[in-house]
């Protein structure tokens, strides 16, 4: 019948929605986290900051450069998840 | 076309006055690199505009690759003050320029994450047609579309004030002269092109940029065998360096090699921990719902190649933020922070001075070579910038003003294109006039605050739009309208504004230390000094005591309203929602989902 048709696909999309919101938060979470240490640690942790690792090089150095690798990988977990789901999706809607 | 190409270069070399980091005798030579990066972008304009367009073509430009794409939004995103302020601000004060660059680049997860899918399954255009989704049809576009506009010009402005003074600065055209330049170019891309056009110009300017970058650091750093402690160990034993560092960080204590390391450390130019926090969120979550990134997700056929977009262009800006490290560190080295500060106050110099002492010097042609292309290249990324800003104002002026809220959708194609075009004059020729406005005044500020509306106004409308079930027309309306005021609000009372009173009471301060100098060791110059500072305070004292809207001294110590002002905005669209009984039908809201994640009923683009 119609209805459960329907009533099946909306289920299944919601399953797949949920899995995809439920990644964005974590990412979204994660990304705060990092970055926002990078502001309240140069704000508040200056001294932490200022602990030299290599050379002239120091934590807060390699913390700032490390920004931007962790929004690399943030993308790749982000981009292999999608994939799974829109794996799941094509199913759903050929 | 060549006929053309010679006479601009006459007419120009007449403006060029003696001025300028250019050797005069080169002069012509910047001239003729610059003509030929113009020259080219023209070229693309006139296929562009040849290829005809629908109303699609001019504010989408069609279905272009992730890969295409990405380039675009590098283009469009690395603005004058990544490449020249950013590598300016570490060549002057080291690791806070890093600090500083840093957020504009990870602000694209969010982007990522949030935003450029689902604006690509459910809009159109622009924002407005995101709001508009569920929403009331015209008052979302209403709102969505004057907030868009304040952004897209805020965000200008700057671009274009800024961009002539350094033009100024490196080859002697006049203020004027490169404003006009900037605002007829602008239009032309804008006005025959379209987005076709708009986005090859972002895309030439990418590589444009990022070959610049690129050349700049093999030349720099090659000497060091591209080792970073190895380059960072010559720059601080360079005595003009460390000289620098002393007059910088002055007696406040420590021997020689504190000094030194003070550079690599937060806190010589970023000093308020507040402003930063607040600047950093402004900066990740207002690129979100930047008009002119948001146009570039409708510009690709579907969700996964919006996707695949955010991805390569993160790759270039990233790439090209490492770039810029590289180069500030460079410059510090080779050219050092006294010599870029004696040049531009900001340090927006470095890099064109690094270009020209890396080629050979400010004698030599190659070295003139070099920094003309770098000069070329900024102007064609100031151009690039406010070209994508132009469109983004102008398709929320006509697509969701004129066509959405006032004549409620019921446009023809012809009347659309006509209004396109219209409007993309009118931003035009307002940013223009703005900027020979602007003259003089300091406009650095309006960045901060375009960044500040964006995060606190359309961002929390859109996230909420597009997450939140219970967020409706009232919250949307109050989000922004409310997150805007505050915004402009706080601005406002903030130190970002003039005070005569606190600008009095500094010059007394100032002539009172000098007085005591004198008494101490009395001579001419030391009267001069004492003479200059006190007609300073004379002339202070004559003028209004108030700053623009009556207030001897700032209400908040902040710049940058972020920190206050986002969860304002967040606040606002709950309660508006809340305070409206309204709730979205469960079939709107399911069509909603099944669309932002599948992309089935989405409006097509064509081919680019």
């Amino acid at each position: 019948m119609k209805m459960s048709e329907q009533d099946f696909y909306l289920e299944k999309i919601e399953a797949i929605s949920g899995r995809q919101l439920r990644l964005v938060v974590l990412l979204m979470a994660g990304f705060l986290i990092y970055y926002a240490s990078l502001l309240f640690g140069a704000a508040y942790f200056p001294n932490i900051f200022a602990v030299r690792i290599s050379g002239n090089i120091n934590i807060g150095m390699l913390f700032t450069v490390s920004q931007y690798f962790m929004a690399g990988v943030i993308a790749w977990i982000y981009v292999k998840r999608m994939q799974s789901i829109d794996a799941d999706l094509y199913k759903l809607n050929p | 076309m060549t006929l053309l190409a010679g006479l601009a270069v006459l007419l120009y070399s007449g403006r060029a006055s003696a001025a300028g980091l250019v050797s005069d005798q080169y002069k012509s030579l910047t001239l003729m690199v610059f003509a030929g990066i113009i020259a080219l972008t023209l070229m693309v304009t006139y296929f562009a505009a040849r290829r005809g367009q629908t109303i699609r073509d001019f504010y989408t430009g069609g279905g272009i690759s992730g890969f295409k794409n990405g380039f675009a939004i590098a283009g469009d995103y690395l603005s004058a003050a990544a490449f020249l302020g950013a590598s300016g601000l570490i060549a002057l004060y080291g690791y806070d320029g890093m600090l500083y660059l840093a957020g504009f680049f990870v602000a694209f997860v969010p982007v990522m994450l949030l935003v450029a899918e689902p604006c690509r399954n459910l809009g159109r255009y622009t924002l407005g047609d995101i709001l508009a989704y569920r929403n009331s049809f015209r008052s979302s576009k209403l709102v969505a579309a004057v907030s868009g506009i304040f952004v897209s010009i805020f965000y200008m402005v700057p671009q274009i004030v800024g961009g002539a003074v350094l033009i100024k600065a490196l080859v002697g055209i006049e203020y004027e002269v490169s404003v006009a330049t900037v605002g007829v170019l602008m239009l032309i891309y804008v006005f025959f092109g379209g987005m076709r056009a708009t986005t090859w110009v972002q895309i030439i300017k990418a590589v444009l940029l990022l070959s610049a970058c690129f050349i700049l650091v093999l030349l720099s750093w090659a000497p060091f065998g591209f080792s970073a402690p190895r380059m960072l160990g010559a720059l601080s034993i360079n005595p003009q360096f460390v000289s620098y560092m002393s007059t910088l960080v002055g007696g406040s204590g420590g021997d020689s090699t504190d000094v030194v390391q003070r550079f690599f450390q937060p806190g010589l130019y970023l000093t308020n921990p507040l402003e930063l926090m607040s600047l950093g969120f402004a900066l990740i979550l207002g690129t979100a719902a930047m008009p002119h990134i948001l146009m570039r997700f409708f510009t690709v056929p579907d969700a996964r190649t919006a996707r695949s977009s955010v991805l390569w262009g993160m790759l270039l800006i990233g790439a090209c933020h490492l770039m810029i490290f590289a180069i500030g560190f460079a410059a510090a080295h080779f050219i050092g922070g006294k010599q870029i500060a004696l040049l531009d106050k900001g340090g927006n110099l470095a890099a064109p001075i690094l270009a020209q002492y890396l080629g050979g010097g400010a004698a030599s042609f190659s070295g003139n070579l070099m920094l003309a292309f770098v000069a070329a290249i900024s102007f064609a990324t100031i151009v690039a910038v406010v070209a994508g800003l132009t469109l983004a104002a102008a398709s929320s002026l006509a697509h969701d003003i004129y066509v959405g809220a006032i004549k409620n959708g019921d446009v023809s194609q012809k009347g659309q294109i006509v209004a396109a075009k219209i409007a993309s004059v009118a931003v035009g020729v307002i940013a223009t006039a703005l900027g020979l406005m602007a003259k003089g005044q300091n406009v650095a500020q309006l960045v901060g605050l375009a960044f500040a509306v964006a995060s606190s106004a359309n961002f929390p409308a859109l996230l909420l739009t597009l997450y939140w079930r219970r967020c409706n027309t009232m919250g949307v309306i109050f989000g922004v309208v409310g997150g805007t005021a505050t915004a402009i609000i706080l601005v406002l009372v903030s130190p970002n504004m003039q005070y005569p009173a606190l600008q009095l009471e500094a010059a007394q301060a100032k002539t009172e230390k000098l007085r005591e100098t004198l008494r101490q060791s009395d001579n001419q110059e030391q009267r001069i000094k004492v003479a200059a500072a006190e007609a300073e305070v004379a002339h202070l004292q004559q003028g209004s005591q108030t700053s623009l809207i009556g207030l001897a001294r700032p209400l908040i110590p902040l710049k940058n309203p972020g920190i206050i002002s986002i969860p304002v905005g967040f606040l606002l669209v709950v309660l508006g929602s809340l305070l409206s009984r309204k709730r979205s039908e469960d079939e709107v809201w399911n069509n909603m989902r099944i669309r932002r994640l599948t992309g089935v009923g989405r409006a097509v683009a064509s081919d680019h």
